[in-house]
C-alpha cells in the first residue's frame, strides 16, 4: 500500500524531470506538489539559453513567450553595450505552462501526480525504503519509497531530514524582486542586463521581453548587502529611473542559492535535485536547466540501481554527485570563485569597462572579454577564467 | 523575537533557505515560526525580499 520506486517532493522542472525519466524507465513514481497548480505562482525570470533547452525539448510556441537573438550590458552610467551572441539563442519562457507540460509528461509517461500535498516529514532509511509522511489539508498519510527525490526548490527541507547541511549563509542568497511590466518601449527580442551597486549591491537587474512591449524586469542583490532595504524597495528605485510609466501586470518575489553547489547532495535511499541543491548558476542566477539535467541523472541511476540490481541502490547513488559534477557542478564552483570577485568591483570601474567595450566591433563584445576586464590584476581569477572557458 | 508580518509575506521559502535551526516551516501555504528553535540569528530578517520578517514588539 502506498509503496513507490520513488517519491518526488516538488513538482518544478526538476522534479517532474526525475518522475518523468524514472517513469518512462518503468519505475512506479508519486511526484507531490504543495501548491495547487503545477508551475504557479511562477517565481522565476524564465530565461534559458537554445542549447540547454534543446537537449530536453522542442522549442514550442505554447510555453515561448518570446525568443532571444541579442542581449546588452548596462553600465552603472546607463551605458548600453550591445554584445555578441555568436550564433547563440535564447528564450523567455511562459514558466507555468511549461512546467505542467513536464508534469504531463511525467504523468503520460505513468507518473502519479499529486498537487496541493505537502511532505511533512520523512524517516530514516529502514530495510531500502524511506517513508514521507504527506498532507492534503487535515488529511495525513504515508508514502513508502525505494528512492525520493527532494526537488522542493528553495525552500527545501526535505534533505536537512536526511540529515543533510542545505543551509544557505545569507551572503549567497540573492534575494529577488520582479515585475511584469507592460506598455513599455523594449527591443522584444533582446534582453537586458543592469549592474550597479545603486540598484542592485552583490547582483544585477534584468529586464526579459515577453513579447513587443511587456517584459519582466526584477533585480537580486546579495543578503548581506541589502543596507536595510528590501530588493522590493531597490526595484521601486529602479522602476522610477527606467520605467516610470509602465504598467504592472505581475509581481513576484523569492531567493536563489547562488552558493556554487550544495556540500553533499544524497544520502541513503535519498537525492537531491535543483534550487533545493543550489545548482542554480551563480553568476548568472539561471537554474532551469542544471535542474532538468540533475533530474534526468537522478531518474536514470535510481531505474538503472532498481531495474538491475534488484533494488540495491545504496551504492549507485554514489554516481549522482559525480555525473552532477561532470555537467554543470564543476563549473558552478569555478563560477562562484569569479562571481566572488567581481561582485565586488566599484561602479566607475565597471562604466569604464563598458565605454572600453564600446569601442570595440560588436563580435569582439564577448562575456570573456568583461570578464577579463573586470579581473585583469587578479591573476588568480585570470587562470580561472581561461579554466572556464577551456 | 522574530515575528512574520502575514499580509507581507508571499510564502516564497527565501528565509527557509537561510534558517541554520531550522525554525522556520511552511504549513498549509503559511509561514510558521518555531520560537522554541529559532536562536535570533536575524538571517531570514536580512533576506526577506518583502521585509516581512522583524523583531516583535
Amino acid at each position: 500500500m502506498n509503496e513507490y520506486d520513488m517519491v518526488v517532493i516538488g513538482g518544478g522542472p526538476a522534479g517532474s524531470m526525475a518522475a518523468c525519466t524514472a517513469a518512462e524507465n518503468g519505475l512506479s513514481v508519486l511526484l507531490v506538489e504543495r501548491d495547487p497548480i503545477i508551475g504557479h505562482p511562477v517565481r522565476c525570470a524564465e530565461g534559458v539559453d537554445e542549447k540547454g533547452l534543446c537537449e530536453f525539448f522542442t522549442p514550442d510556441p505554447s510555453w515561448i513567450a518570446s525568443e532571444m537573438t541579442g542581449y546588452n550590458l548596462v553600465a552603472p552610467d546607463g551605458t548600453v553595450v550591445a554584445m555578441n551572441v555568436d550564433g547563440q539563442k535564447g528564450y523567455i519562457l511562459e514558466r507555468i505552462i511549461f512546467d505542467r507540460m513536464i508534469a504531463e509528461r511525467a504523468a503520460g509517461s505513468g507518473a502519479m501526480i499529486k498537487t496541493g500535498v505537502e511532505a511533512v516529514s520523512m524517516s530514516e532509511y529502514r530495510n531500502g525504503l524511506r517513508t514521507v509522511q504527506l498532507r492534503n489539508c487535515s488529511k495525513e498519510w504515508s508514502a513508502h519509497a525505494r528512492v525520493v527525490i527532494a526537488a522542493d526548490g528553495v525552500e527545501s527541507r526535505v534533505a536537512r531530514w536526511a540529515g543533510l547541511n542545505t543551509t544557505t549563509n545569507p551572503h549567497d542568497m540573492e534575494t529577488c524582486a520582479q515585475v511584469t511590466l507592460s506598455g513599455i518601449d523594449i527591443d522584444p527580442n533582446s534582453f537586458s542586463l543592469y549592474f550597479t551597486k545603486l540598484y542592485a549591491p552583490g547582483g544585477y537587474a534584468w529586464v526579459f521581453p515577453k513579447g513587443e512591449c511587456t517584459a519582466n524586469v526584477g533585480l537580486g542583490i546579495s543578503g548581506d548587502k541589502t543596507n536595510g532595504k528590501n530588493p522590493c524597495n531597490y526595484l521601486d528605485d529602479f522602476r522610477a529611473r527606467y520605467f516610470p510609466d509602465a504598467s504592472v501586470v505581475a509581481r513576484t518575489v523569492g531567493g536563489v542559492q547562488c552558493s556554487g553547489g550544495a556540500e553533499k547532495i544524497f544520502a541513503d535511499g535519498l537525492m537531491v535535485c535543483g534550487d533545493a541543491a543550489h545548482m542554480a548558476n551563480p553568476i548568472t542566477g539561471g537554474g532551469i536547466i542544471n535542474g532538468l539535467i540533475a533530474g534526468k541523472i537522478a531518474g536514470e541511476i535510481a531505474a538503472d540501481a532498481l531495474k538491475t540490481q534488484h533494488g540495491a541502490i545504496e551504492g549507485n547513488l554514489k554516481q549522482f554527485p559525480k555525473r552532477c559534477n561532470d555537467r554543470f557542478g564543476k563549473m558552478n564552483r569555478r563560477f562562484y570563485r569569479i562571481k566572488e570577485g567581481i561582485f565586488n568591483i566599484p561602479d566607475y570601474r565597471f562604466n569604464e569597462i563598458a565605454h572600453e567595450m564600446i569601442k570595440l566591433p560588436i563580435e569582439k563584445r564577448t562575456p570573456v572579454r568583461v570578464l577579463r576586464s573586470a579581473v585583469f590584476n587578479n591573476p588568480e581569477l585570470l587562470l580561472l577564467l581561461a579554466k572556464v572557458v577551456l | 523575537m522574530i515575528e512574520v508580518d502575514r499580509r507581507l509575506c508571499d510564502v516564497c521559502g527565501t528565509c527557509v533557505a537561510v534558517c541554520s535551526s531550522d525554525a522556520i516551516t511552511i504549513r498549509g501555504n503559511k509561514l510558521v515560526i518555531d520560537h522554541e528553535l529559532c536562536v535570533n540569528c536575524l538571517a531570514c530578517v536580512s533576506v526577506c525580499p518583502v521585509g516581512a520578517l522583524g523583531e516583535g514588539k
